[in-house]
């Protein structure tokens, strides 16, 4: 009878309907596939409007979700998506991956603690409502990230050890490896250390980590010995004389790309293709930075940019004042930029949007780095560090002797190489922040005396800035 | 539409005009006789008549063709009796000159016509030819006789042949013999007389074999196989020698033997080949002692390492014994061995070596049921799924029709592809009756509107989860490829030098990081150290060190000193990833491993890795159980080990929620600074634990 009734009014049965959104849901893949994407969403979006009840509605959302992350960037519309999944179809398939997805975006855009904190307890309760789905591997990955992110060591190397034991094969298996050999370092285990990182090796030898934990391991190997030792690298592009003009600032990227600042403009050392670099005007840089990622950042009189032109931060405000003096920045894991501007004469704080949250309080500062949610700074009189936590309160400093600084930086590891009396002498120190070396550069036959800024690469090496002798050293 | 009819029909008169040979021909004679015997003898008149047509059109007739030929004539005579009598007889002696109608049940003036045909027509040669080297003038035999070109009869001695009268061209051929060929007129009702000689061209070299049957090589060639029993003039000296007639071989000569000299090869199977050099000086019959052939054996035991484990033994489907079986008699070859255990087949090509005894450790195989695929409305793939179920090597797969209501009682579909993915206690009533290691069904499901997926369930009585892959049609190989990963090797033992290593960037050679104190390297090397090389080959990562030979001593150059290593084999975790091997499949594997396996080790390893299969599956209390079976123990000082167990220990415990038990497994473990995970390379079982402690 029902159907003589549906017949009767045009109405369609609910498998009717689950199969027009199929349908539709097929042609939405295809044409996703095809890069054909305005087809593709207009598709999925009539499922979601039109057959909301359908069990392919999580399913277009998802895809919505992941359209706008992946293909668009932007995580703002995608959250909206992904929690619209949460909320409507919490018992779907697709309800694991829009939390994995989810937390994902609240770790990569986390402002501050509470945003890390609030994606761990979005991917515990993954864990806990949903079992034998294919998100779990992703979610103990990006558990034991935040783990290491808050330094909540524990917990880190925890869910690695989860991922590790129960998905040996995930894709995230060999960067858990390598977290966890860095959270191992960082709670002063050094040799656990580099058993981890070998067993990485050792179990994904094809993996790009199994790569990157070469680097690490020299830095460990340094670190373990006696004494520390470096040796000139002469085959390094820019260890010759005159090679620059006056350079000043020395930068590196996470994958080895060495940026130099001279009076020219910039120059690259590396192996590999040049990146394409836009600047309009060349005296407007006066530095690098170094994104989250891993990527290099042109710091300018006022703004900061991708080495393509593309803004990070502009327009900065303190106060209503535009800020246009700006001598040294840097951005933490947070993706809060800290700026010394020489009207300001202050350290100020913004957030990712560029909204100034606050100055330290360090006036007349001389220069300042970040090491993941932390901020180090060198006050007026260049004779110590001080370190904020990512509250932005000052949790300790570090004087040990040190003075006249010029520059300093770190390893992966947080060992901490600083460039002192007046860039005559360069101190490491280690992540307990003990002295681990003093090189005296104007004593040490080195083939520069005074160095003007200083960097460190993923492998610990450490990139010297010659001014006087127009050349970068290398020393590893 | 006509024309069609007409193109079928013509097909089907040349496919039969085609078939139309001695069987067809036969069986027509047959009909023919039968009518020739029945009140319409005439109308089998025409019959015979096509069939001679039929006959005589042929280039060639055999011996079946010839007689059928033969008595068609005779019958034809019969039929047409008086008049056309002689017409068909005067053919029929054509055809065969020497045939006697004499015998027959025919009417004696019938009879008697033909005989009469025969004085007329046919007349008698006498041949005897000798050897003209032979002094004594004997007659020789089993020459063979032609007349005109046709094969006539062998000459036996002074030998009588009946021929048409009239002038033909004889000869006369025998081996080793130049032929003898002469013009001759036969006259009817006569005899004609020919005595010959021939000259011998070649040697004849003959041998009989002790026992029959044994294969002869002239130079590496084959020359045929001796056959029968000794000839009775051999009997006496045959005798002397202790060897009954009945047990040497009938005469067999090795013709056209030019002087020289030559290796002749004797085989049998069961017998020890031999081998006789021989040298021919001269054109002559050469008769040798008889070939006796010296018996060979080879022997084997069958046994398993699951010592009171009870199973049948066959040798190529022949039933030897049960086992244990020991220095059993055989001769040497290639054998099928099958062992049937009361839980499953044990199949084996074995060559058993002359002499030697082959030792067997028979592991049964475990056992697949395979439901095949359902259809309801959804055609499957056109694959061949049987075909990919049965090339299994490692399983014995009986395929059973989910209707056999003898053997299922329960449809296999309902109980495999219930919704909970769990085995009901219907599905174990079913493994009552059909005792299979593992259950496979496929069905054909429309997921999707436009795409068709094959589910396939894989069920193990050895735990309480059914696993179903949805593979869709266009991947259907993905099912093969499953298929093959349940069949291949499983990697349960990994070799083990004794230390963990890493690369440091710029540093050649591996650094050491840790040497065990029970390891292959305790006291070789010390943290630091840098492996430069492995066997004279530079080693610059530490996964090569991975792929070393356990039990096979290895070079390795330590700070440049070279230093003997015998890396040790040690068990290995499997990995547990059911995308692309089924859980389900590796435990019904595991467990006869478990049980059959001939190397302790691999026994070990396949109870551990069963026991962790099923942890892995959520079946933690069959886990537990051996995880803490008081007689399953790894007492080693290094990777798995003890301390493994107790670590799997305490995750059954923390499933279970039992957190002060886990607390307690995972402090035990603790106590295993050596015990590892995964393999011997893994991370430290005792820090893992402490991890956990730390959870709970």
């Amino acid at each position: 009878m029902l159907w003589i009734i549906s017949f009767a009014f045009g109405l369609a049965f609910p498998q009717d309907l689950d199969d027009q959104a199929e349908r539709l849901f097929t042609n939405a893949s295809t044409f996703m596939a095809a890069g054909k994407y305005n087809e593709a969403l207009a598709d999925l979006q009539k499922i979601v409007d039109s057959y909301p009840k359908s069990p392919w509605a999580d399913k277009a959302l998802l895809d919505i979700g992941g359209y706008y992350l992946q293909v668009k960037n932007d995580a703002v519309t995608a959250l909206l998506y992904f929690t619209r999944i949460q909320d409507q179809y919490a018992t779907s398939e697709s309800a694991p991956a829009a939390y994995y997805w989810k937390s994902y975006i609240l770790e990569k855009t986390a402002p501050n603690r509470q945003g890390l904190e609030s994606a761990v307890a979005d991917l515990m309760r993954m864990l806990n409502l949903y079992r034998d789905h294919d998100w779990e591997d992703g979610a103990l990955y990006l558990l034991s990230r935040l783990g290491m992110r808050l330094r909540d060591y524990g917990q880190s190397l925890n869910h690695a050890q989860r991922l590790e034991f129960s998905y040996p094969n995930s894709r995230f298996a060999p960067a858990a490896l390598l977290q966890s050999g860095l959270v191992a370092y960082l709670t002063g285990r050094s040799e656990e250390a580099e058993v981890t990182l070998g067993r990485l090796q050792t179990r994904y030898p094809e993996s790009r980590e199994s790569q990157v934990a070469e680097g690490y391991l020299k830095v460990l190997d340094r670190f373990s010995g006696h004494e520390l030792v470096y040796q000139l690298d002469r085959n390094f592009p820019g260890a010759v004389p005159k090679k620059y003009k006056n350079p000043n600032a020395v930068g590196v990227a996470i994958d080895g790309l060495v940026g130099v600042l001279d009076a020219n403009g910039v120059h690259f050392a590396s192996t590999g293709t040049p990146p394409i670099v836009r600047v309009n005007d060349v005296r407007e840089l006066k530095g690098f930075s170094v994104h989250p990622d891993g990527e290099l950042l042109f710091v300018a009189e006022n703004r900061v940019t991708f080495l393509d032109g593309r803004p990070a931060f502009s327009g900065l405000m303190v106060n209503g004042e535009l800020i246009d003096r700006i001598v040294r920045a840097d951005v933490d894991h947070y993706m809060r930029l800290y700026v010394l501007d020489d009207d300001l004469r202050d350290v100020a704080v913004f957030d990712r949007t560029g909204n100034f949250k606050k100055t330290l309080q360090v006036p007349k500062a001389l220069t300042l780095k970040c090491f993941y949610d932390s901020v180090w700074v060198v006050p007026q009189d260049g004779n110590s560090i001080i370190e904020f936590g990512p509250n932005l309160e000052r949790v300790g400093s570090l004087s040990s002797g040190l003075v006249n600084i010029e520059d300093f930086a770190f390893d992966p590891f947080g060992n901490l190489y600083v460039l002192y009396d007046k860039g005559y002498r360069v101190g490491i120190f280690d992540q307990q922040r003990n002295v681990r070396a003093q090189l005296n550069i104007k004593n040490g036959g080195y083939p520069l005396k005074q160095a003007e800024a200083i960097a460190v690469d993923q492998t610990g090496a450490i990139y010297l800035v010659d001014r006087r002798g127009g050349s970068v050293f290398r020393f590893q | 539409m006509i024309w069609l009819f007409f193109f079928i029909l013509a097909q089907q008169d040349e496919i039969v005009s085609e078939n139309l040979d001695t069987v067809s021909v036969s069986m027509d004679f047959e009909r023919s006789v039968s009518k020739y015997n029945s009140i319409d003898r005439d109308d089998s008149r025409p019959m015979f008549e096509d069939i001679v047509a039929t006959l005589e059109a042929k280039p060639a007739l055999g011996d079946e063709d010839q007689f059928i030929l033969r008595e068609s004539l005779k019958f034809l005579g019969v039929i047409t009796y008086p008049a056309e009598t002689r017409r068909y007889f005067e053919k029929l002696v054509r055809v065969d000159p020497g045939y006697n109608m004499g015998a027959q049940k025919l009417s004696p003036k019938i009879v008697k016509i033909f005989d009469d045909l025969k004085l007329e027509m046919v007349g008698q040669l006498r041949v005897g030819i000798s050897d003209a080297t032979e002094k004594s003038g004997l007659l020789l035999t089993d020459a063979t006789l032609k007349i005109d070109g046709k094969f006539i009869g062998l000459l036996q001695g002074d030998t009588t042949f009946e021929v048409l009268a009239g002038a033909h061209k004889l000869e006369i051929t025998k081996p080793n013999f130049d032929p003898y060929v002469k013009d001759i007129v036969v006259q009817a009702n006569k005899t004609t007389t020919i005595n010959g000689v021939v000259y011998r061209n070649s040697s004849e070299l003959v041998f009989m074999t002790v026992p029959t049957g044994v294969k002869i090589f002239f130079d590496g060639v084959g020359q045929g196989t001796t056959q029968g029993s000794a000839p009775i003039t051999y009997s006496d000296s045959l005798m002397r020698s202790g060897i009954t007639p009945s047990q040497a071989s009938d005469l067999f000569a090795v013709n056209g033997v030019a002087p020289g000299k030559y290796q002749l090869r004797f085989e049998k199977p069961c017998f020890k080949t031999k081998l006789i050099e021989v040298e021919v000086t001269q054109n002559e019959r050469r008769t040798y002692q008889p070939v006796t052939m010296e018996p060979v054996y080879s022997f084997i035991d069958v046994a398993t390492a699951a010592g009171d484990a009870a199973g049948i033994v066959y040798l190529n489907d022949e039933r030897i014994g049960s086992l244990p079986i020991k220095a059993f008699q055989t001769c040497p070859g290639e054998f099928t061995l099958k062992v049937q255990f009361t839980d499953g087949q044990f199949i084996k090509h074995v060559v058993l070596e002359e002499g030697q005894t082959t030792r067997v450790s028979a592991e049964p195989l475990p056992s697949i049921v395979w439901f095949g695929v359902k259809e309801e409305g959804v055609q499957a793939p056109d694959e061949n799924i049987d075909r990919w179920l049965k090339d299994l090597k490692s399983w014995n797969v009986s395929l059973v029709d989910p209707n056999n209501t003898r053997l299922v009682q329960h449809d296999p579909f309902d109980l495999l592809f219930n919704e909970s993915r769990t085995a009901s206690d219907s599905a174990l009533s079913l493994d009552r009756s059909l005792n299979a290691d593992l259950y496979v069904a496929a069905r054909v499901v429309r997921r999707n509107v436009v795409i068709r997926y094959l589910e396939v369930a894989f069920w193990t009585p050895l735990s309480k989860k059914i696993r179903v892959y949805s593979i869709d049609f266009r991947e259907i190989e993905k099912f093969k490829e499953l298929m093959n990963s349940i069949d291949g090797p499983l990697p349960l033992t990994h070799s083990w030098i004794g230390a963990r290593t890493a690369k440091v960037l710029a540093v050649n050679g591996v650094k050491v990081l840790e040497v065990s104190p029970s390891g292959p390297l305790a006291g070789l090397a010390v943290n630091g150290d840098l492996i430069t090389s492995i066997d004279g080959k530079l080693i610059n990562h530490p996964a090569q060190l991975m792929s070393l030979v356990a039990g096979k001593a290895t070079n390795v150059e330590i700070n440049g000193t070279s230093v003997s290593v015998v890396p040790l084999e040690t068990i290995a975790e499997l990995p547990y990833d059911p995308a692309s091997l089924c859980p389900q499949a590796v435990v019904a594997r595991l467990e006869k491993l478990g049980k059959y396996a001939s190397s302790p080790l691999i026994k070990q390893s396949a109870t551990f890795n069963r026991a962790r299969y099923q942890f892995f599956l959520g079946d933690f209390k069959q886990a537990f159980d051996t995880f803490s079976d008081a007689k399953f123990r790894l007492d080693y000082d290094y990777g798995i080990n003890q301390g493994s167990l107790y670590f799997y220990q305490g995750l059954c415990f923390r499933r279970l929620d039992l957190n002060a038990e886990a607390r307690n497994a995972f402090g035990e473990a603790s106590k295993y600074p050596e015990g590892t995970l995964f393999d011997a390379y893994g991370p430290k079982v005792a820090f893992w634990a402490e991890a956990q402690i730390q959870q709970l």
